[in-house]
């Protein structure tokens, strides 16, 4: 698009936008005063410039009258602007040779008088004609892109992502803070609605995942910092020591079971067994290669004499002295999947949750029921005994103004996949408290029906609190649950023996600092924020940055598995061409005026810009380059302009709202 | 030390609540100044007439006190304490019912400070006594003359109003921690802040038992010797209400606790006017 | 239980609703989501005709007769507990209290109930003495509830032996200023049901 120096000849269109525009703003009135601008030949109105009639309509000005300017006063240029640039170039002008003015959010919208707003949409007007008759051509640059995606977190999220990219060809880094790959999912028994058993359906797409030749996995590691733009990020990921030789290492697990530390909390069973310092978390672990947890080894962490494992491993793998390792990727998009961590419902202490022994937390009752948990997949209480009456209780820490106001959307499935449990394994009572059934995904509702059929006692009402005092002297021992059947009008006590807390979602530990390294923000409650609500729950505002999975907000099996696809689907498309294409609006400064004093570099929050120490002037690096206008503000003189947004352009548009 | 006192109408007929008070403040050489003229806060009871008036019946207790050159002022009773704790916040928010409240009680030459506090007893014994007078004054336990209450169990009460609806008492376990520091042994139990009744005891006693009953409970089941409140309602409903319970657990002040640790003989601390009485091997200490 | 309504047919009167929205508080009972805590924590649920849910239900649904006139409002027991737990943090007892206010106003109590006529007989003490005495107020309470009152002789008489029982009046110097500071002289609420709408 060559730059032009002639005279700007300009098209207004206003816009009805149904009655959007018309039913406030005189738009014939907007038309005529436009027609009386400068440089102005051409002004109409029109129903829904947005349409292809109305695109057509400047696309056939521009081509038989000579137009090569246009103003389009409608709606938000976040609505249309793309629209319009696109019609321009369709009749051959630069895109940049247009402009908006918004006579809908602006005017029509927001202003009650008809008088004012039609007052208002012909400054609004005559401020873009003034603005566009400035403006200049910009150009972009394209950018070689790295054919990679780098996923942080390697659970199903993550390795959905992962083989979705891989099978497009991208090369994939996965990068996982585990010992192994699976996340939440590896801890859960069955799965709703369906029952299938979790590590069944997750296990081969572990395998897959480990077998891919597109695909490198690292665990036990951490990402310790993202650099770059989109398509050519730089990340440089921390591997913490194993201790244990990934390459010798055949899975044998005599080193697990000569270990003599033995009593550390496990992490994965919730902490309802325990572990030796040298372990790997579950028996389907990928990789298979144990850990040891330096701080709770005797050798170690605690100077004592011991490297037993070492006696006793066969293959030689361990190695004492192993130090972190550091690896440099380069990848051209990123796609977060840290998911979830279960709400701790230690502060709710009308619960007994820490007090009672035999209330649990819904991911610990999962360990109970997983065959590689602490009783084998049978349900039984401490005392290794089966309960008779269970109670479950949803909402803990959910829909609740003073911990978190959300609802986290899969407990009440998963409760009712507990009662469905409760029942096959032990033919127990079930008591099951809520305020509302939230059952709204394929056969969800319909097994909220079976267990109905089941006989589980679904109680309407919010359980008010859990008490080991006992109304009856028979029932010492047991938990009494107090609730209003909200449907019957009465208040109940139940005793029963054990008790489930449905606990919610949060984002998990450390995430936030992990997003801060990609630009990534968090909204309220911590959750990754997409990029649109509606139309853009995977990415980001940084471009390249994809989210998948309960990182962005808590959600089920089936919608994590959809959007880690997405995820892996934007980043495709976003590779797919080789290249992308530099942003058009940023700074530029005129190496004539620099002065070199440097005040635009400190105020870079993108560290896009450089100093030529040779010609002692700053230079923007443009693929970095976000068009803040922080160094265009600061610069004293002014050679810092960022495109379509420079001081001469804007201070016509100024002038004319102000005159 | 000394401090503005407001009693409560319930103060002085209580089970030796205000002997017991005022033998341990004795020996602790601390003052409590009575308000003088104090009237009815209103309780639980005004609140549900008119708030306007139970404002102004609090406001004329705090620049009773604030006459005399008090801002703080400390109550025995839960329902005192909220009440009045209410009014002061609800003042606190609304200088301009403030300033109506003082046209008012200029008549009785009276002004509202809204820098008035408030609070309970026991965080005076518990947060202002200095370690080294308890050290210096307890002749209990492993000390002194009376071996043996570390062998006694006791069973804290603090019933509602002192940590609701505030939730800030600070430290959130003050009654265990004054219980275990003059020298017994408190007993964990999950009725600690469960309701009494407070005024539907007595007109709704049959209705009211299941409340008791579960709160005693509590403390038996966990082999309490003794229950310890601070409220004087709360007392009084623990000790009538086992009649109906047909339980007999003594429910003590805990200022009879400390009492006892303190060297004091049971008649001085009023513990003599409980209907339930406390076992003699309780009162001197179990050897056992 | 026979209801006595206030001089006014609160049936469907929405200026009653829209005042007690107008209360401090009064518009947080839209937040609530009926999920049934504060009546499960409530001690004396298991009396009331409805508990707090209910009354809040009732009280959207504009049938404020039948929430001003509920025993509902005579065995809160100012516990709290609703306030601890409900997860919308509306405030339960204040509100409560709110209505009790407006109960007493336009004498909506259940005939024959006893709180409202323990809280008369206080009130009555106290406006009269500026502080309160428990044995004038159990006997003021008595003379309506003259069964309850003989049943509670052996307490008293134990009380009595006890040194606990005071039946001097407790009272302050300055009795006519506490009186003329009240706004209202409350007129013990008459639970004769003999008032008629």
């Amino acid at each position: 698009m060559a730059v032009t120096t002639e005279k700007p000849v300009i098209g207004v269109y206003v816009c009805h936008c149904g009655m959007n525009i018309a039913s406030k703003v005189d738009t014939e009135a907007v038309k005529n005063h436009a027609r009386g601008l400068q440089n102005v030949k051409v002004a109409e109105e029109y129903k829904f410039m947005c349409s292809s009639p109305g695109q057509d309509l400047i696309i056939n000005d521009i081509k038989k009258k000579g137009l090569n300017r246009i103003v389009v006063a409608s709606c938000s240029p976040r609505m249309h602007e793309i629209t319009f640039r696109k019609a321009c170039e369709a009749a051959g002008i630069s895109k940049f040779f247009f402009q908006m003015a918004n006579i809908r959010e602006n005017s029509s919208w927001v202003t009650p008088d008809k008088d004012d707003a039609t007052g208002k949409a012909k400054e609004l007007v005559a401020a873009a004609v003034a603005r566009v008759s400035h403006h200049k051509d910009l150009s972009t640059r394209h950018v070689d892109v790295t054919k990679s995606v780098l996923i942080i977190g390697g659970g199903i999220a993550g390795m959905q992502a992962a083989l979705t990219a891989a099978e497009a060809g991208l090369k994939v880094v996965i990068v996982e803070r585990e010992p192994s790959i699976g996340g939440h999912m590896a801890k859960f028994d069955k799965t709703f609605p369906t029952l299938d058993c979790a590590a069944c359906i997750m296990t081969p797409k572990m395998v897959s995942v480990s077998q891919h030749e597109n695909i490198t996995v690292h665990t036990w590691s951490e990402v310790e910092s993202i650099t770059g733009f989109v398509g050519n990020f730089k990340v440089r990921v921390k591997k913490k020591p194993r201790y244990v030789d990934e390459e010798k290492c055949t899975g044998c697990g005599v080193c697990m079971e000569k270990c003599p530390s033995k009593k550390i909390t496990s992490e994965f069973d919730e902490g309802l067994t325990r572990r030796t310092a040298i372990f790997s978390p579950f028996p389907q672990a990928v990789p298979k290669t144990p850990v040891i947890d330096a701080k709770n080894c005797l050798k170690l962490g605690k100077g004592k004499k011991c490297g037993i494992c070492e006696k006793f491993c066969e293959a030689d793998a361990i190695n004492y002295d192993q130090e972190p390792e550091f690896v440099d990727i380069n990848a051209g998009a990123v796609i977060y999947a840290t998911g979830f961590k279960a709400f701790d419902p230690t502060p709710l202490g009308q619960y007994g949750y820490g007090r009672y022994q035999e209330v649990y937390t819904s991911l610990e009752f999962e360990r109970l029921n997983n065959a590689t948990g602490p009783t084998s997949g049978s349900i039984l209480m401490k005392n290794g005994k089966p309960p008779e009456t269970v109670a479950i209780v949803h909402c803990v820490g959910s829909r609740d103004k003073k911990y978190n106001t959300y609802c986290s959307r899969v407990c009440c499935m998963y409760s009712m996949k507990f009662a469905h449990l409760l029942k096959d394994k032990t033919g127990a009572e079930v008591w099951e408290f809520y305020i509302d059934v939230r059952s709204p995904g394929k056969l969800y509702e319909e097994f909220y029906n079976r267990v109905q059929e089941e006989g589980v006692h679904l109680v309407r009402g919010r359980v008010a609190e859990i008490t080991d005092i006992p109304d009856e002297p028979e029932d010492i021992g047991k938990l009494t649950v107090v609730a209003e059947n909200t449907l019957t009008m009465k208040t109940l006590r139940v005793p029963v023996d054990m008790v489930i807390l449905s606990v919610g979602l949060e984002p998990a530990d450390g995430s936030d600092d992990v997003g801060k390294l990609a630009g990534v923000q968090t909204d309220g409650d911590g959750w990754f924020s997409e990029l649109h609500a509606k139309l853009g729950p995977v990415s980001t505002p940084s471009a390249g940055v994809y989210l998948a999975g309960c990182c962005q907000g808590p959600k089920d099996i089936p919608d994590t598995v959809a959007q880690a696809s997405a995820a892996a689907g934007e980043a495709i498309a976003l590779l797919s061409k080789g290249t992308v294409e530099t942003r058009a609006e940023i700074s530029h400064i005129d190496p004539d005026l620099c002065t070199g004093c440097k005040t635009c570099i400190g105020v870079c929050a993108y560290s896009a810009i450089s100093f030529d120490e040779s010609l002692n002037i700053a230079r923007v690096n443009d693929a970095l380059c976000q068009g803040c206008g922080s160094c265009a503000a600061v610069c004293p003189s002014s050679s810092a302009q960022v495109g379509h947004f420079t001081d001469n352009q804007v201070m016509h548009e100024l002038e004319e709202l102000l005159s | 030390m000394k401090y503005a006192f407001y009693p409560g109408c319930s103060y002085s007929s209580a089970a030796g609540y205000k002997e017991s008070v005022d033998a341990v403040i004795r020996v602790l050489g601390i003052r409590f100044d009575e308000i003088p003229d104090w009237n009815c806060c209103g309780a639980t009871v005004y609140p549900g007439v008119s708030e306007k008036d139970t404002m102004l019946l609090g406001a004329r207790v705090f620049s009773l006190a604030n006459k005399n050159g008090y801002l703080e002022i400390i109550t025995g009773c839960n329902a005192c304490y909220s009440t009045l704790r209410k009014v002061l916040e609800k003042l606190k928010a609304d200088k301009a019912f403030v300033e109506d409240v003082n046209r008012r009680l200029s008549v009785e030459g009276l002004v509202f400070d809204d820098n008035s506090k408030i609070r309970h007893v026991i965080e005076v014994f518990a947060n202002d006594v200095p370690e080294a007078l308890w050290t210096e004054k307890i002749t209990s336990g492993h000390k002194g003359t009376r071996p043996g209450f570390n062998k006694i169990k006791v069973a804290p009460y603090y019933g509602c109003q002192l940590t609701r609806p505030w939730n800030d008492l600070d430290p959130a376990d003050m009654l265990e921690q004054l219980i275990e520091k003059v020298g017994f042994t408190t007993v964990d139990h999950s009725a600690k802040t469960m309701c009494c009744g407070a005024s539907l005891a007595v007109p709704h006693a049959k209705e009211t038992r299941p409340l008791i009953k579960r709160i005693i409970d509590g403390a038996v089941y966990n082999k309490a010797d003794i229950v310890t409140t601070l409220c004087p309602l709360c007392q009084f409903n623990l000790d009538q209400g086992q009649a109906a319970t047909g339980t007999a657990i003594p429910v003590t002040y805990f200022s009879q606790i400390i009492g006892l640790a303190l060297g004091l003989e049971p008649e001085e601390l009023g513990l003599d006017k409980l209907l339930i009485r406390v076992k003699k091997d309780v009162l001197h200490g179990r050897n056992n | 239980m026979k209801h006595s309504y206030g001089k006014r047919s609160m049936k469907t009167d929405p200026e009653l609703r829209d005042s007690f929205y107008n209360s401090p508080h009064g518009k947080d009972i839209l937040r609530c989501i009926q999920c049934g805590t504060c009546s499960g924590s409530c001690p004396y649920s298991d009396q009331m005709d409805y508990a707090p849910r209910g009354l809040f239900a009732l009280i959207r649904d504009n049938e404020m007769a039948e929430a001003l006139s509920s025993n509902t409002l005579w065995f809160c027991s100012s516990c709290y507990q609703c306030i601890e737990r409900c997860p919308q943090e509306i405030p339960v007892t204040d509100i409560v209290y709110t209505l009790k206010q407006m109960a007493v106003e336009m004498n909506t109590m259940p005939s024959g109930l006893k709180m409202p006529d323990f809280y008369a007989a206080f009130a009555d003490n106290l406006v009269h003495f500026g502080r309160v005495t428990e044995s004038l107020i159990m006997a003021k309470y008595g003379v309506k509830h003259p069964l309850d009152a003989l049943k509670n002789i052996p307490l008293a008489l134990k009380l009595m032996t006890r040194k606990r029982m005071d039946i001097k009046p407790q009272m302050t110097k300055n009795r006519t200023s506490i009186r003329a500071y009240l706004e209202r002289h409350p007129q013990p609420p008459d639970t004769s049901g003999e008032k008629n709408s």
